[in-house]
């Protein structure tokens, strides 16, 4: 395989881009970010282990999760994407007490209006 | 919560599993105590131990538990979700968001038509008792949600075939993790909240 058409991975390694690399499906050469983040994250042979224990069809999704949490990583070294899930469960929990309020706002609500069409009736 | 360990008592679970001394001064030592061993398997497996040494070499000392904790649950997320590890526990989270945002909003449009609608058309009432209306609160913040993957994707979506297990934070009680959240040590800025 000629140099010019070696993917990202290959690249960054300095090696030959066999016809059957692990990384070319989901590494292009187009975007040397991706891989530069995954090496630097976790290294280029767990990836490659990461990837060659999954079935083919899954190996794509699997790419581009593991981008997904080395980029979190890169650009928040202490809590990588986990930050997010941290946020994540902390708007659940505000967005469950909200609506516990607006629920109760609503019974009362609820209670009121009825109260009301008893008196209108009586009149 | 960090302990130490020494080759005065039993090495740490990393020089364990990696079969060496655990000396004085060992980087994993205070984050991977020989009673937790497989949190350091988790670790080694999906990040490998040279990988960590760096990650941690890079940051401040106050820093290491939290970034040794957060790498454990990634790890054991990758473990038990080889495909969407973490990713897929987010991706379940913007879900439960994104309905509770519905939720909210359909809660707070009733709220409204309470408001509106308090008195029937037509009636002829002795003034009645105003509703407190200060007490609605119809608008709650729309919730930003937060984005990963590419840009103008949106959610990263798995299969909806997905079944995300439970995660519990590895911080203790308070869901937000401790420490500066703005000071990512020599690596760069925090914020991975939005990619």
């Amino acid at each position: 395989m000629s140099t010019s058409s070696r993917c990202a991975a290959c690249r960054h390694l300095r090696r030959r881009c066999p016809s059957d690399c692990i990384f070319a499906p989901y590494f292009p050469a187009n975007d040397p970010h991706r891989f530069a983040c995954v090496h630097k994250i976790y290294g280029s042979s767990k990836v490659g282990n990461m990837l060659q224990d999954l079935p083919v069809e899954l190996r794509a999704e699997a790419a581009d999760a593991i981008c997904i949490e080395a980029e979190c990583r890169v650009q928040d070294p202490v809590y990588g994407c986990v930050r997010m899930i941290s946020l994540l469960q902390q708007q659940i929990h505000n967005a469950e007490s909200q609506l516990v309020k607006a629920r109760a706002e609503i019974a009362v609500l609820g209670s009121h209006a009825q109260e009301l069409r008893h008196h209108v009736q009586d009149i | 919560m960090a302990s130490s360990s020494n080759s005065y008592n039993s090495p740490c679970a990393a020089c364990k599993f990696l079969r060496r001394k655990c000396v004085p001064g060992c980087i994993f030592a205070p984050y991977f105590p020989p009673e937790e061993p497989q949190k350091f398997v988790n670790v080694h497996k999906i990040f490998g131990a040279s990988n960590v040494t760096k990650l941690l070499n890079d940051l401040l000392p106050h820093q290491r538990e939290d970034a040794v904790n957060s790498l454990a649950y990634e790890a054991e997320a990758r473990v038990r979700d080889p495909v969407y590890g973490c990713v897929g526990a987010i991706s379940f989270l913007q879900r439960q968001v994104h309905r509770l945002q519905k939720e909210l909003d359909s809660a707070n449009a009733d709220l409204i038509r309470y408001a509106c609608n308090e008195i029937p058309p037509g009636s002829q009432l002795p003034a009645p008792a105003p509703l407190s209306v200060s007490s609605i609160h119809p608008v709650i913040p729309r919730q930003r949600p937060i984005r990963i993957g590419n840009e103008g994707e949106g959610f990263y979506q798995p299969p909806s075939s997905y079944t995300h297990p439970s995660y519990i934070l590895p911080w203790n009680d308070n869901p937000s993790p401790s420490g500066d959240i703005n000071h990512g040590g020599g690596g760069g800025g925090g914020g991975g909240g939005n990619m």
